[in-house]
């Protein structure tokens, strides 16, 4: 089976072809990094009507890569859930236009869900369930025990800012450029990760959630001090100490949760599972706990159509189909009850 | 021909079907929240009542703003991936000539016509129109500014007509010779079937298959974040 898979959720555009839920065909990424650049995040107005600029080009380009048309396509998958809702309506007004075009059954997505699948998408089934997920982004920080698609049990999620959009208003306030994430990633390799002293928040606090808001406030105050006694800030020193505190953070409850639930199988997705600090941390906590630790390659770990796709492959399976009069929200919650089905 | 209209601009959304000068059914629903649920299944509904379907439609027409960004972009996206997949011409229309059409079924024949949209926040969209011939013909470009520079630019236009609902926003600037009519045009089949026929007149655009690919909204103005990053910097 042929999917068509739409993302538009965020800030870029994405189609891909995938067959089966498994095969990539084509994965076509249109990102709109020079446009929000200037602005040091994302301007949710500004991604809309990119978006609707984009959306036509970048589903031809699909198809194209994937050589095919149209009509070859059998079914559609596209973003319904989760992220900023005058983006999600692009795509999702895109997919329910092809369907009632090429006469193909529609599946709404959730996009965290989505996100969940890419390493499936990529590891098949060396990904055995029940599992341990840290979905890890600009727009959300969760922990999540996936003991089946479907079936999802949040352990824990960030209380206030998303680790991604962190590193986002560090790369800010110190004048690197946007995204913050591979800026700082870059330069934390040439740096002293115990530079600074910086905390590591709720490490050691009952439960499974983060806060990364008070890390910043951490980082800033310590280039305060710096700039108060005239000293110049060490880029790369404050870059290096900042990463391994948040990666710090994340690994611990990994650990945590993996020891307490027993799980020996450990997924990172969504756009900081590129973050070469947190996959180096990841592969030794991995070859020092016996845990089969996974993240997908890069060009599924940002946002994309392919892990869309894919999982509508399962979606379309069990029967999951949605109808023309599918809605998009914001925020919902995952698994079955996040996005309508007939 | 067959025709499908949708417009999304307003907090009126409209669809509709045509064959040559016959409306074969149309159906509205109101506000931006619902414009994603039922613009798709709405258009089904009435190719199924026609007995049509959407590979027998021979041209799309849809009015690109400026009006409602969400509604307008869930409607262009919609209308585009039907061309794109079908072959389909599609015909732009801007609010203004919509605004300016419905003067002309209105019978307004005053020589210099300017449209006016509420923007919110204060702000107007406006664009002039000159008789000609046999309708109004757009002159210049649509703006997005507040009321005051609207009359200042409209201020040696003598026998002029001002329509639409951002015109009570330009009364207190009434000059002599300057007529008011503070309505936004009433969807109705006479108005529906103007925007199917007005491929014949002046200003509207018809993009063949490559072309409607990277069609997006007429927005008039930057958006806030472009706004206040242009004050920034100055």
């Amino acid at each position: 089976m042929r999917i068509l898979g739409i993302e538009s959720s965020c800030d870029d555009t994405a189609a891909a072809v995938v067959v089966d839920g498994r095969h990539i065909l084509s994965n076509i990424i249109s990102s709109q990094l020079k446009e929000h650049a200037p602005f040091g995040g994302v301007v949710p107005e500004i991604a809309a009507r990119k978006h609707v600029e984009s959306i036509g080009e970048v589903i031809e380009k699909a198809l194209t890569d994937a050589g095919l048309n149209y009509n070859q396509i059998d079914a559609i998958g596209v973003t319904a859930r989760h992220g900023l809702l005058r983006s999600i309506v692009v795509g999702a007004a895109a997919g329910k236009a092809l369907s009632l075009s090429l006469n193909v059954p529609l599946v709404g997505i959730h996009h965290i869900e989505g996100h969940i699948y890419s390493n499936i998408l990529e590891h098949g089934d060396s990904i055995r369930f029940p599992h341990l997920c840290l979905t890890v982004s600009g727009g959300h920080t969760l922990l999540l025990l996936v003991h089946a698609l479907d079936h999802y049990e949040l352990l824990g999620r960030a209380l206030d800012d998303a680790a991604g959009e962190v590193y986002d208003k560090i790369a800010r306030y110190l004048d690197l450029g946007f995204p913050g994430g591979p800026i700082i990633d870059k330069l934390a390799l040439e740096g002293n990760s115990t530079a600074l002293d910086l905390p590591r928040p709720m490490l050691h606090d009952p439960g499974y959630d983060f806060s990364f808001s008070g890390l910043k406030t951490a980082v800033i105050r310590q280039i305060e001090k710096l700039q108060r006694a005239g000293t110049p800030i060490p880029l790369a020193d404050v870059a290096a100490s900042f990463q391994q505190a948040v990666v710090d953070v994340l690994i611990g409850r990994i650990l945590r949760a993996a020891t307490v639930y027993n799980l020996s199988t450990v997924t990172v997705c969504g756009g900081v599972a590129a973050n070469r600090g947190l996959r180096s941390a990841l592969a030794k906590l991995a070859e020092s706990h016996s845990i089969e630790a996974f993240y997908p390659p890069l060009p599924l770990c940002t946002d994309n159509g392919a892990m869309i796709a894919g999982l509508a492959y399962h979606k379309i399976m069990s029967g999951a189909v949605s109808d023309l009069r599918l809605d998009a929200q914001a925020n919902a919650p995952l698994g079955i009850s996040g996005v309508i089905y007939k | 021909m067959k025709h499908l209209i949708v417009d999304t601009s307003t907090r009126q959304n409209w669809i509709a079907l045509f064959e040559d000068d016959r409306m074969c059914g149309c159906l509205h629903f109101e506000d931006k929240q619902s414009c994603l649920i039922n613009l798709t299944p709405g258009i089904r509904h009435l190719l199924d009542n026609a007995g049509w379907h959407i590979q027998q439609i021979n041209r799309c027409s849809t009015v690109i703003g400026p009006g409602a960004w969400s509604s307008l972009r869930i409607g262009l996206a919609t209308v585009k991936l039907l061309c794109m997949t079908n072959q389909i011409a599609l015909t732009t229309l801007t609010s203004s000539q919509i605004i300016a059409g419905y003067a002309e079924l209105m019978g307004v024949t005053s020589p210099t016509l300017l449209t006016a949209l509420d923007a919110g926040g204060g702000k107007v969209y406006s664009a002039v129109f000159v008789w000609h011939q046999e309708g109004y013909q757009l002159v210049g470009a649509d703006s997005w500014e507040v009321p005051r520079a609207t009359a200042l630019r409209a201020v040696d236009l003598t026998d002029l007509t001002i329509i639409g609902d951002g015109a009570q926003l330009l009364a207190p600037y009434k000059q002599a010779g300057w007529q008011f009519i503070c309505q936004q045009p009433q969807a109705d089949s006479r108005y529906l079937r103007y925007i199917a026929q007005s491929t014949l007149k002046y200003g509207q655009i018809t993009y063949e298959h490559e072309a409607v690919i990277s069609l997006k909204p007429l927005y008039v103005q930057p958006s806030s974040a472009e706004i206040e990053f242009k004050v920034q910097v100055t």
